[in-house]
This record gives C-alpha cells, structure tokens and sequence, in this order.
C-alpha cells in the first residue's frame, strides 16, 4: 500500500520468519507479513516498556525495603575497605 | 585514588556493593535505577547469594528475588570458573605473598563480567584492582574518597 512515511528495511532472516510463523501458528492470524510486523513491532514496544517500569518498581521496592532497615549492609565495613592506607 | 565515577552507561553487571551503596547515595541510587528500567544492569548468582544473605528475612529476600527476576543473568559457568582460577594464579604469579586472596564473590563477578564482555559497577576496591587486572571496565558507582 502506497504511503507517505518512510519505510524501514528489515531482513527476513530465519530467526524473523520463525517468530512470524510461530505467532501465525497461534494466533491464526491471516495477515501480510508486513502488516503483521509492524503490529508486533508496536505492540512489543509497549511490552518492552511495561517491563522496564515494573523492573523499576521491583528495584524501588528493594531500596525501600532497605531503607526500612530489612537488610544488614555493613557500609561501614565497605568504607573501611575503600579507605586509602593510613600514612 | 582516581574513581571512573559511573555515569549510568550500560551495560554493567551491578556487584553487591553497587546495590548496597545505593540505598545511601541518592544520585547512585537514581542512575542504578534509570539503567535497570532500560535493562542494561546485569546480576550473577554470588551478587543473588550476597543480597540473600544480608536480608533480614523473607520480606528482603522477595525483594532480592523480584528485582534480580527481571534482569538479565550473566552465568557464572564452568568457563568463569577456569576464568577464576586463572587469575588467581596469575595474581599469585605476578605478586606478593597472597596477592590472589581476593573475596571469591569479587573473583567471580569480575570474571563472569569479563567473559560476558561487560563492565562492572561496584564499589570496592577489589573489584577495581580486578577490573584493571582483567581488562574489564570498572565503573565506581559513587566517589569513594566522599565517604
């Protein structure tokens, strides 16, 4: 279909053209290659950014549980180590 | 000593020390957590056993468990083990009368790093003294002489 975007050229590697026919296989999908990719490139957008926030959220939730002292960190044994030889 | 402050580029396999500094040094805290949302910090299982270990109780240890779950694993395989060994003996080698004895947790995440081809975020000077020994960036993920 003519469009006024610019297209973006992707090689149909095996890799590709599996992970293609596995979604097919499950889905049933009837749709061209190039209407399926781009759908599952914007969909799998959305995904890879849920997951980045709730890593996040996962790390928050062990710095809070930090802070609220469920954790023995000898930071004073780290200093320790850390600290140039005495003169 | 001269620190390579980190400034948040990844990928880095994030040491115990990373995590722990972390909790007290906001900016450190800040960058750690803006590079795990862009899955560019890295966990192996010594860093999974330090972590487990300080927590208090299970409540820590879900928090261990939950966070390291969504990141990516570097191995710590039979090659990271030859990787340990070697440099122990290198260490040995090229040094004084115990120069290898470096904590084992220190050896294997500097050589999973270096087998992975990623650097190390840390703060510890075993690990930068490795880091420099194995050829692996080591970034320092707060100024040691600030503290």
């Amino acid at each position: 279909m003519p469009s006024k975007h610019p297209r973006i050229a992707v090689t149909a590697d095996p890799e590709l053209g599996e992970a293609l026919a596995r979604v097919r296989a499950a889905t049933g999908t009837r749709e061209a290659d190039a209407t399926l990719l781009r759908r599952l490139a914007v969909e799998g957008a959305e995904v890879e950014l849920e997951a980045g926030r709730n890593r996040r959220v996962a790390a928050e939730a062990l710095f809070d549980a930090m802070d609220a002292r469920q954790f023995d960190l000898d930071l004073d044994a780290v200093d320790r180590l850390n600290a140039p030889p005495a003169a | 000593m001269s620190a390579q402050l980190w400034d948040g580029a990844g990928p880095v396999l994030a040491d115990t020390s990373a995590w722990m500094q972390a909790r007290r040094d906001p900016r450190g805290r800040d960058l750690l957590l803006s590079a795990i949302e862009r899955g560019d910090v890295c966990w192996c299982w010594p860093v999974r056993y330090e972590l487990m270990v300080d927590a208090r109780g299970s409540e820590g240890i879900a928090a261990v468990e939950r966070t390291l779950e969504g990141l990516r694993e570097i191995p710590v395989d039979r090659s990271v083990q030859r990787g340990v060994l070697a440099t122990m003996r290198e260490l040995a080698a090229a040094g004084s009368h115990g120069a290898h004895r470096f904590p084992l947790a220190d050896l294997a995440v500097a050589a999973a790093a270096q087998d992975a081809g990623i650097g190390i975020l840390h703060f510890d000077q075993h690990l930068e003294r490795l880091g420099e020994h194995l050829g692996v960036a080591a970034h320092w993920i707060s100024d040691p002489s600030h503290e």
